[in-house]
């Protein structure tokens, strides 16, 4: 009894290290693929250096005169880039985002109009969305199915998006607008 | 032999927790009803269709349609066109094949089950019944509902607008385009899904996805819709093209109403 006893604990011991060691390793993985996708970031924001000389980022066929994405760094502790494309990819994109960019996202809601004070868009929350903290995610090549339009229509085609913008709030992660840019072929 | 015991239960109070704290970012991904997240047979025979659950009405000169959708998260076939699934509901003002319309839309995302909640979304054509790209909002999920308008000056000046009902904030525009010349001729508020047996309808036998207040208006006063007609009877799962197997027919779509201007909509097979 002597001898059995602290085998005992010493089992019970190695027990609770093994099981407390197996759940941080755990753990453990979830941050090396975050801190994986954060390189990714890393290459965003020299990429947005990269082109910090010029007015805007360039978003591509995503480009619209009703919104303007300004170049920034983002500040340590807000989403990461990984959050924003999986929050982007939600929309029903797959693959690797053609554009990942922090910036200072001005969207407006009148079409083929720069925004103003009159015309910003609100969030959900009701504020502004003006030179907001966030990234900017664009992904090409998808197929993205949108309604098919008047259920009284007698004839129908089905559109899918080919290449779709979204921007998502760099310090909350919440998704904030977005639209299609392309149709697919 | 109680040390260890001891030693033991701690351990694995520990490693639950730990495996609790680890996860919970998945647990909370869907906050949803999704009664047929494990899936439903997807169809691969009827390509490009679309089914329709719902309700219209034609007018004279409607400027505006209005209503309360709740939200859902329903299962949609993730498979590459032409069967794509996608599903949707939403309210419109229409002609023809010109359309205008706002509500939310889930499309399929991820390995299946696939987990994440529906999108606002706005989406209209031009005068040529082109669609243009739709615009794409807030995340949004059940059982929430929330208040969607699109509006017309019947020249060419567009509004769509979503709220959240009772919070006493004005609802949200959410795109104003202009210059967009045609003029609606009804008012329409539907569930629709894209694969024919893959997809899930908005809504499963206990929780109804529900259009309340779905109200038009003629530039001068607000009306509610006089949906289920002789003329314009409700629709459970119809065809588009018509030639397409009827979901309301085969069991799965259905649709209960209280009046011409409330209605609910689900998935018969999800229980």
């Amino acid at each position: 009894m002597g001898r059995t006893m602290p085998v005992g604990r010493l089992s019970g011991t190695l027990v609770l290290i093994l099981m407390i060691g197996g759940a941080l390793a755990y753990m453990g993985q979830a941050h090396i693929a975050n801190g994986s996708a954060g390189s990714s970031g890393q290459f965003a924001v020299e990429q947005t250096r990269a082109v910090a000389s010029v007015a805007a980022v360039d978003v591509g066929e995503c480009a619209r005169d009703d919104a303007t994405f300004a170049p920034t760094t983002l500040p340590a502790g807000t989403v990461s880039d990984a959050a924003a494309r999986a929050k982007v990819a939600e929309l029903g994109a797959s693959g690797a985002p053609a554009i990942v960019a922090p910036v200072l996202a001005t969207v407006g809601v009148k079409p083929g109009q720069a925004p103003t004070q009159a015309t910003i868009q609100k969030d959900q929350h009701g504020a502004s969305i003006a030179a907001r903290p966030a990234w900017v995610v664009v992904f090409r090549n998808q197929h993205i199915l949108v309604p098919s339009g008047s259920a009284l229509a007698a004839q129908k085609t089905e559109h899918y998006i080919g290449s779709v913008l979204g921007i998502v709030d760099a310090s909350t992660g919440e998704f904030l607008k977005g639209w299609g840019c392309s149709w697919a072929p | 032999m109680l040390p260890f015991r001891r030693q033991w239960a701690t351990a694995a109070v520990i490693a639950i927790l730990l495996s609790i704290i680890s996860t919970g970012s998945n647990a909370i991904q869907a906050r949803a009803d999704q009664a047929c997240v494990n899936g439903l047979p997807i169809d691969q025979t009827w390509a490009s269709g679309a089914w329709f659950t719902g309700g219209y009405e034609v007018h004279t000169a409607p400027t505006d349609a209005r209503g309360v959708i709740r939200t859902y998260n329903p299962f949609v076939a993730n498979t590459p066109p032409p069967y794509m699934g996608s599903a949707s509901a939403w309210v419109m003002l229409a002609d023809g094949a010109r359309f205008a319309q706002v509500g939310w839309l889930k499309t399929p995302s991820g390995a299946a089950p696939n987990p994440y909640n529906p999108f606002v979304f706005v989406q209209m054509t031009g005068s040529d019944g082109s669609p243009f790209q739709p615009f794409f909002y807030a995340q949004i999920a059940p059982p929430d509902s929330y208040f969607y308008q699109v509006s017309t000056d019947r020249a060419g000046n567009w509004t769509f607008y979503e709220g959240i009902p009772g919070s006493g904030n004005p609802p949200t525009v959410l795109s104003s385009p202009q210059g967009v010349n045609w003029a609606p001729t009804n008012h329409q508020a539907f569930s629709e899904v894209h694969n024919y047996s893959g997809d899930q309808l908005a809504g499963d036998t206990t929780a109804h996805t529900t259009f309340r207040d779905i109200n038009w208006s003629d530039g001068s006063a607000w009306y509610g819709s006089g949906f289920g007609g002789t003329s314009n009877p409700y629709q459970a799962g119809t065809p588009q093209p018509s030639t397409y197997p009827d979901r309301g027919a085969a069991g799965f779509d259905a649709l209960t109403y209280t009046d011409g201007s409330d209605f609910d909509t689900w998935d018969a097979r999800c229980p």
